[in-house]
């Protein structure tokens, strides 16, 4: 779901900014929007529940 | 020259050879021809095509000679074998596709500096970048990334689970994504999206182009051979078909005895060497990495190199 989210937005700011990400910029934002921004948020905000399933958390284990 | 189609074509590569050839080395191999040079391309608009593919140009850096020089320094330098042929086949994958379109690549530089193409779609660096974009999103040159955006999806899918980059992907490189995590300050989770991102980025850039030809510029969707047609034909190529053909013979021929001389003469012995340092060194071999993976799925990558 984090992947679809984060491919909407790269799709939305493209459009309204007509500013299309260079290579570097998008690998930076799908990392940043799928990883590290939700691992942010939860450590700011843990009553807000477990990882997501579907999500590359659950599948590496650490 | 391709939009998309060189990030999918990874996946697909990475997925035949497995722990043969790096995957950042394919990554870099894809990008070599056009990194340093794609800038200056859309400066050159009144000869983009000549610039980009042509001699006098820059269009040696999109012949498999280049390609496979570039692999030859990489492997005497590092002496990896995964990380020379990664690069060799990232380069030769992106020399291939870009056949495709009008302008063509020099293949055999500089045994024939004709351009082998076969015109499916519009070299349009002549249009500027926006130009381009719509150009190659109005003809076949979108069709052909999602094409290889299926061949990802349905043939080489498993190269995109988070179980695949644990015991493929990072085993042929443990030093790279270490160093990577370790300077980025990424977990193994952020290095798998990191690894996934150029898949997403591929993806996006196709939808938003896309989207972008159609609505925004609106250029005609011309999706037929040589397509679209409102751009000028960027063709490289004088003389007859026969002796465009004919050069290209002897250059693919001539191309052929310097890359078995070569083999013969120094990369060999490389090759050899480079196997020698992995097999002395077996800490860093694919082997190696893969089962200390399998063995400790606790482990950090950093710990593995």
């Amino acid at each position: 779901m984090r992947y679809l989210i984060a491919l909407l937005g790269y799709v939305a700011i493209g459009m309204l900014s007509k500013q299309y990400l260079s290579f570097t910029w998008g690998l930076l934002y799908f990392v940043t929007t799928v990883e590290v921004l939700p691992t942010f948020l939860r450590q700011i905000w843990p009553a807000h529940g477990r990882p997501d399933s579907s999500s590359a958390d659950s599948v590496i284990e650490r | 020259m391709s939009w998309a189609a060189h990030e999918f074509e990874n996946y697909f590569f990475q997925k035949h050879f497995g722990t043969k050839a790096s995957f950042l080395a394919i990554c870099t191999g894809t990008y070599l021809p056009d990194v340093f040079t794609k800038h200056f391309v859309y400066q050159h608009q009144a000869d983009a095509a000549q610039f980009h593919r042509g001699w006098p140009g820059l269009g040696f850096t999109h012949s498999l000679t280049y390609g496979f020089v570039v692999a030859v320094l990489i492997l005497a330098v590092t002496k990896s074998r995964a990380w020379a042929l990664g690069i060799l086949i990232g380069q030769w994958a992106h020399v291939i596709t870009d056949i495709s379109d009008t302008a063509g690549v020099m293949a055999f530089f500089p045994f024939s500096t004709d351009n082998l193409t076969i015109g499916m779609w519009k070299h349009a660096a002549a249009e500027g970048r926006g130009g381009d974009g719509a150009a190659y999103y109005s003809g076949l040159g979108g069709i052909w990334d999602f094409f290889w955006m299926l061949m990802v999806l349905v043939f080489a899918r498993e190269a995109l689970r988070a179980d695949y980059f644990r015991r493929v992907v990072v085993p042929t490189d443990p030093k790279v994504w270490a160093f990577l995590g370790r300077r980025l300050y990424l977990n193994d989770n952020a290095l798998l999206v990191f690894y996934r991102g150029l898949f997403l980025y591929g993806v996006g850039r196709m939808i938003v182009w896309f989207i972008y030809a159609r609505f925004q510029v609106r250029t005609p969707w011309q999706p037929v051979w040589g397509g679209p047609l409102y751009v000028p034909g960027n063709h490289l190529n004088h003389g007859s078909a026969w002796s465009i053909a004919g050069s290209l013979a002897i250059g693919a021929v001539a191309f052929a005895l310097f890359v078995y001389l070569s083999w013969v003469l120094v990369v060999r012995r490389l090759w050899e060497r480079a196997g020698a340092c992995e097999a002395a060194s077996p800490n860093d071999t694919s082997r190696e990495a893969l089962e200390t993976v399998d063995n400790a799925p606790r482990t950090e990558y950093h710990e593995l190199a």
